[in-house]
């Protein structure tokens, strides 16, 4: 930082304060009250409409999650990630509104780091989930994440599941989202006690499978996640791709109707502005001589 | 917000699975009553459609100040899309094989085409119980048109008599959304598009569906070759069916209610002539 | 209808080779009512940084002059330049601060990273990032849009050809929703510098 620059911020540039922002509510019931044209619907966000599971085996947990995103029945993003950072030893998967599980996740994560470096102490799963469920109590489900939260501490591997209102189960496996229920029955017909790390893994794909293709929210592919007693974390993004258009795309033989020469498009003007360099520099001003009379 | 048409006539007569009598629609105070009751506010008179999260806000959550009356949804939306489009000796009629409701996928291999002549293909999405019941009213009808004229419709009459079975229907429609292809009497190839009351036009292509919005102005610019400057060409059926088959895999990677198998059909005036085409299970 | 589309927009992002293009219409309308044929949806954040924001036009002009302030901000406070990802994280965060009274707008973030890279990213209104390597879409027409870019898409097209295709996607497109259109704009940021170009379109 330069030795010009303002130590303290001043009060006016301030960053604002912690915390959610009602300023906005008001104005907008008012938009929602004042539709010439009947009640404007509530603004649709974007949703997981989720599988997400988690089982524990001997040496360890082993979570999953598929990676579609929903906004209506469209699909917005084909390969997102939901399984979410918690602490070193500690992962999540998020189900709900996309934004709520992106950002409730962060948040917690930011305090279990906060909490280790004053404790100087690993951070344990329950300690985890006790603050995301308070999170998740205070909204009153509003803030709509379904967790499926795993990891390994000095107590062993651990599996929890937190529901949006704040209510939680300690379980050793579990599923959530709108694909559950199709990942539950993969669980319920072949889980076992002291499973290998191989045997929990090729569990929870089959489970995660079930929700991709029974489950119209649920598709593409499937990530993974082992966390293992002795510290170490092996995150398998596209553990299991079994949805790709490249081979359908290949079998078709395009049309080079699809393809646009230069010049296709009427174009009414055009402009080209070059990037300046970085910040200013002599060649940006005229160098006058100082008047040293 | 949809609402059910209001029926034509006020008669008290209980019909469980038709929209309420006018009566009933009117509050005692004047205001207009949704005709399907939910316990929550606002709650759409029909659940199936298109711009509502499935299952979302039809839930009850066991949390109502007053009695509420529970009423039979006689619609449900099956999903899936349809397309069809006209050349100059053919036309490509295609759809996926999926059935859906809500999040589930009922079956993977339903057909969406309906050959009614052997020149004319029916393809219709929508709700698979009103699909069916149509494609049965339409084939006695059609059946009938034979043995009274002893010769097969032209496309340009089922046109005509798929427009009037619909109207038929005005307060109470067929909960269809159909696309009727196939090559008329000088054997060009015709392709009708329909709203779910009758309304139709003879257009140079038409989709419809859950997949509609991806397809549409896909075939503006590739078929129709709207916006641009390039030379236009004409197109045969086998590039046509190509097409159809990257609009589909499309549609596929964005709907969720589009996929599994693809179904085409290619009408001429030798017959119809079928292929199918694998989409995503997911 | 939902507050968003009370105005009306359609803007789409993509990426080609070391370079990236942002697109927009620029209608302006009150529901069914045309008001301007000239609204400004797309803003240059930075060299090499676009923003496109579609929703509500109040809040599309305020949150503009928000991050203009916060990136302005930054700068002065860090010495360097605002990169792509860090004020895509900045955007959702502020999106997310109003979690439940938000600003009706769904942005879509368009960049050059330093080793010229394209960087996408779309949010919706509450701030939920999406992050892909092909494009992203928003606005009142997002069907057609994917429908388009899905189609269309290439890998590594040189910037006139990524042009075409983001002109074409966005026409086909807004022609078939009555929100958006009357004229568009699209711009192709490269290495070297910015390439904007009017469109010519339909006027109804």
């Amino acid at each position: 930082m330069s030795e010009f620059t303002a130590s303290e911020t001043p009060e006016s540039i301030a960053p604002p304060p912690a915390g959610f922002s009602f300023e906005n509510v008001k104005r907008n019931a008012a938009i929602s009250a004042s539709g010439t044209t009947g009640a404007y619907t509530q603004a649709k966000a974007m949703k997981t409409g989720t599988t997400i599971v988690g089982t524990i085996f001997k040496g360890g947990v082993v979570l999953g999650a598929d990676t579609r995103a929903t906004g209506d029945t469209t699909v917005c993003d084909k390969n997102c990630e939901k399984i979410h950072y918690m602490a070193p030893n500690i992962y999540c998967c998020g189900a709900g509104t996309a934004a709520d599980t992106e950002k409730t996740t962060e948040l917690i994560a930011s305090q279990l780091e906060l909490l280790r470096m004053s404790t100087k102490t690993q951070s344990r799963i329950v300690t985890a989930c006790t603050l995301l469920k308070r999170m998740l109590f205070r909204y009153q489900g509003h803030v709509s994440a379904a967790l499926v939260l795993g990891g390994c501490d000095i107590n062993g591997p651990h599996v929890y599941q937190i529901y949006p209102h704040g209510s939680t189960g300690k379980l050793p496996y579990t599923t959530m989202g709108s694909g559950s229920l199709a990942a539950m029955s993969v669980f319920e017909s072949e889980w076992k006690e002291d499973m290998t790390e191989d045997e929990a893994k090729g569990l929870v794909e089959r489970a995660i499978t079930a929700g991709i293709f029974n489950d119209l929210g649920s598709g593409s592919n499937c990530d993974t996640c082992v966390i293992r007693m002795d510290g170490s974390i092996q995150m398998n993004r596209g553990a299991l791709k079994e949805n790709p258009v490249e081979p359908l795309r290949d079998a078709i033989k395009r049309s080079d109707r699809f393809n646009f020469p230069r010049g296709t498009t009427a174009v009414l003007s055009t402009e080209f502005v070059a990037h300046k360099t970085k910040g200013l520099s002599l060649d940006d001003v005229d160098v006058v001589t100082m008047d040293t009379n | 917000m949809t609402s059910l048409p209001l029926p034509p006539h006020s008669s008290p007569r209980p019909l469980l699975t038709s929209p309420l009598p006018r009566s009933a629609l009117t509050h005692a105070n004047g205001i207009q009553r949704l005709p399907i009751h939910h316990s929550e506010p606002h709650s759409m008179a029909v659940p199936a459609s298109f711009d509502q999260q499935p299952g979302a806000d039809s839930i009850d959550h066991g949390v109502t100040e007053a009695p509420y009356e529970r009423r039979f949804s006689p619609y449900d939306f099956n999903g899936g899309t349809t397309l069809a489009i006209s050349g100059p000796d053919f036309a490509v009629v295609a759809g996926d094989t999926r059935m859906s409701t809500g999040y589930e996928i009922l079956s993977r291999d339903v057909s969406k085409l309906h050959p009614l002549t052997d020149h004319c293909v029916l393809a219709s999405a929508g709700c698979k119980t009103d699909v069916d019941q149509l494609r049965s009213v339409l084939d006695i009808r059609s059946d009938m048109y034979r043995h009274n004229h002893q010769k097969d419709m032209k496309v340009t009459s089922v046109a005509q008599m798929l427009g009037n079975t619909l109207y038929g229907r005005r307060f109470f429609p067929y909960y269809s959304f159909n696309v009727l292809a196939g090559v008329d009497a000088e054997g060009k190839g015709a392709v009708y598009s329909y709203d779910a009351i009758g309304s139709f036009e003879r257009t140079h292509f038409s989709a419809s569906g859950s997949g509609q919005s991806f397809v549409v102005p896909l075939l503006d610019n590739v078929i129709v070759h709207k916006n641009r400057q390039d030379e236009k060409r004409e197109l045969g059926a086998e590039e046509v069916v190509e097409i159809v088959k990257d609009a589909f895999v499309t549609a596929g990677e964005r709907d969720i209610y589009t996929g599994d198998k693809l179904e085409i059909m290619v009408i001429t005036k030798d017959g119809i002539q079928k292929s199918t085409f694998p989409l995503k299970a997911d | 209808m939902s507050i968003l589309e009370y105005n009306g927009a359609a803007i789409i992002a993509m990426a080609g080779k070391n370079c990236v293009g942002i697109a927009a219409d620029t209608r302006l309308g009150v529901q069914a009512q045309t008001v301007a044929c000239d609204f400004k949806k797309v803003f240059k954040m930075g060299d090499k940084l676009f923003v496109g924001l579609a929703g509500l036009a109040s809040d599309v002009q305020t949150l503009d002059q928000l991050l203009t302030f916060r990136k302005n901000l930054y700068e002065l406070k860090e010495e360097r330049e605002m990169k792509p990802k860090v004020f895509s994280a900045m955007l959702s965060s502020i999106l997310y601060e109003k979690r439940f009274g938000p600003y009706f707008a769904e942005p879509v973030v368009a960049g050059l990273d330093d080793d010229g890279k394209p960087f996408l990213s779309a949010m919706d209104l509450i701030g939920a990032p999406v992050y892909t390597d092909d494009f992203v879409v928003s606005g009142t027409c997002t069907g057609n849009l994917y429908g388009m870019c899905e189609t269309l898409y290439k890998p590594d097209l040189e910037p006139d050809d990524l042009f075409e295709t983001l002109a074409q996607a966005l026409l086909a497109s807004v022609d078939r929703d009555a929100l958006s259109g009357w004229g568009g704009v699209v711009h192709i940021i490269t290495k070297e510098g910015v390439t904007s170009r009017e469109l010519k379109g339909r006027q109804d």
